[in-house]
């Protein structure tokens, strides 16, 4: 089993962008694409952690974990049996819920599409 | 409303057309102004900034035109006002240097901050020059988790604020009187630890643009019940207000394609968070304003603004 750790503020940016990556550097599809994806293909567990960040846009986090779930790369049961979101300072908690949900929406959303 | 760049070329207008003699020039005079609020003050250095830009870029005939529009009887504008339009950059984006106001006020503006992408470092300046006042000056607030949590949540309000600009204030607009950027500012107020926080853009404005939004049919249902019960049809200037409370309570959900980078539940949700807070959006015609705890209101504007402005007053 092999297991990866991505502190967003100390190996991505202290300071995330928007959703897109036409809009700016360090975004959620960049971080998707180019961090998030690539950790999940090469190992077993990934634990991502929000600390160290100055802030996150709901669009970022929804187009980076949400994402993988609308664009059909995972599922959600696989995703999070694989993915860990945590983060050590509580102002980060409102940021763990809105990640949640982005997935539990993307989630309701990919099944709806298939019904 | 009218914009400087308009001015400008009416100016020039009315001197090639013999209306106005070539030796009186066009010239700024804010003497009769007593009170400029921060956003005032940011939507004023936006037009000018947004005007130099497009000035210093296009041409006339084989020559650029330079932005030259002198400011005049400065000794006599109110010292609150020249104090606030120093310190939001005003005058060094005109190019005048000025000694520094010796006039202390309760309320510190930051620089204002401009873009066309989705904020980042440039309104984390913002933010952290903000910061900083009140950290220095309130002991133990640095350490304070639900202080920093509020700081955090603003910040992404105001990115939240810039990627709409990006996203969707300027998508098919192509005035040639409209620089495709957004402008943001904050000011703080030690004493009440109260900071402000605005946004700006010069774009599509939210009434014009909700009809092409997927939950518009929320909007115009709730339009045409409000209609029926009144027993009359309103005009679009009268409807802005309504459009925006209605924009606002549209339910949403995060992965709604359409509603990407709206980000209208998100400007809410900082005041929710705070303390004590307030979310002011302006409009078009259209004024919103939330307070927490209590009712939202909507309210037509006296006078329409070019574009969107966002501000948050939250209280520490």
């Amino acid at each position: 089993m092999t297991a990866k750790v991505i502190t967003i503020g100390k190996d991505y940016t202290t300071m995330p962008g928007g959703r897109y990556k036409k809009y700016g550097e360090f975004s959620g599809e960049h971080f998707r694409d180019e961090v998030l994806r690539p950790a999940l293909r090469d190992y077993d567990h990934v634990t991502v952690n929000l600390d160290g960040a100055k802030t996150y846009m709901n669009s970022f986090l929804e187009e980076a974990f949400g994402g993988l779930i609308r664009l059909g790369y995972f599922d959600y049961e696989t995703l999070k049996k694989r993915l860990v979101v945590q983060a050590q300072a509580p102002r980060y908690s409102l940021y763990l819920k809105m990640i949640e949900q982005n997935m539990v929406d993307a989630a309701s959303n990919a099944q709806s599409r298939v019904a | 409303m009218i914009s400087i760049r308009k001015f400008l070329k009416q100016g020039e207008e009315m001197q090639a057309s013999g209306e106005k003699p070539k030796h009186i020039p066009s010239f700024l005079d804010f003497a009769m102004i007593d009170t400029c609020s921060p956003s005032a003050a940011l939507v004023l250095a936006a037009d000018f900034d947004s005007s130099r830009t497009l000035r210093e870029t296009e041409e006339f005939g084989e020559h650029k035109a330079p932005f030259n529009i002198p400011l005049i009887n400065i000794d006599r504008w109110d010292k609150r006002l020249k104090r606030s339009l120093d310190e939001l950059g005003f005058f060094t984006l005109l190019g005048i240097t000025r000694p520094r106001s010796r006039y202390a006020s309760q309320s510190k503006l930051m620089q204002f901050q401009t873009g066309s992408m989705v904020g980042r470092h440039d309104v984390e300046n913002i933010t952290d020059s903000m910061t900083k006042i009140l950290t220095e000056a309130i002991p133990g607030l640095e350490e304070d988790e639900g202080f920093q949590a509020t700081v955090m949540q603003v910040l992404g309000a105001i990115q939240e604020a810039t990627e709409n600009s990006c996203d969707h204030a300027y998508k098919d607009f192509d005035l040639p009187d409209c620089n495709k950027r957004w402008w943001a500012t904050g000011a703080i107020d030690v004493e009440n630890r109260h900071m402000n926080l605005i946004v700006y853009d010069q774009g599509n404005t939210i009434p014009k643009m909700l009809p092409s939004w997927a939950k518009y049919p929320f909007v115009a249902s709730a339009i045409a019940r409000f209609e029926r019960i009144w027993k009359r049809g309103f005009d679009d200037d009268n409807l802005d207000a309504v459009k925006l409370r209605l924009a606002m309570d549209a339910p949403v959900s995060s992965t709604d394609l359409e509603h990407r980078g709206k980000g209208f539940p998100f400007f809410r949700q900082v005041v929710e968070q705070s303390r004590r807070g307030r979310l002011l959006i302006l409009s078009r015609n259209g004024r919103f304003l939330y307070e927490k705890g209590g009712k939202p209101r909507a309210e037509p504007l006296h006078s329409p603004l070019n574009g969107t402005l966002v501000e948050w007053d939250i209280w520490v």
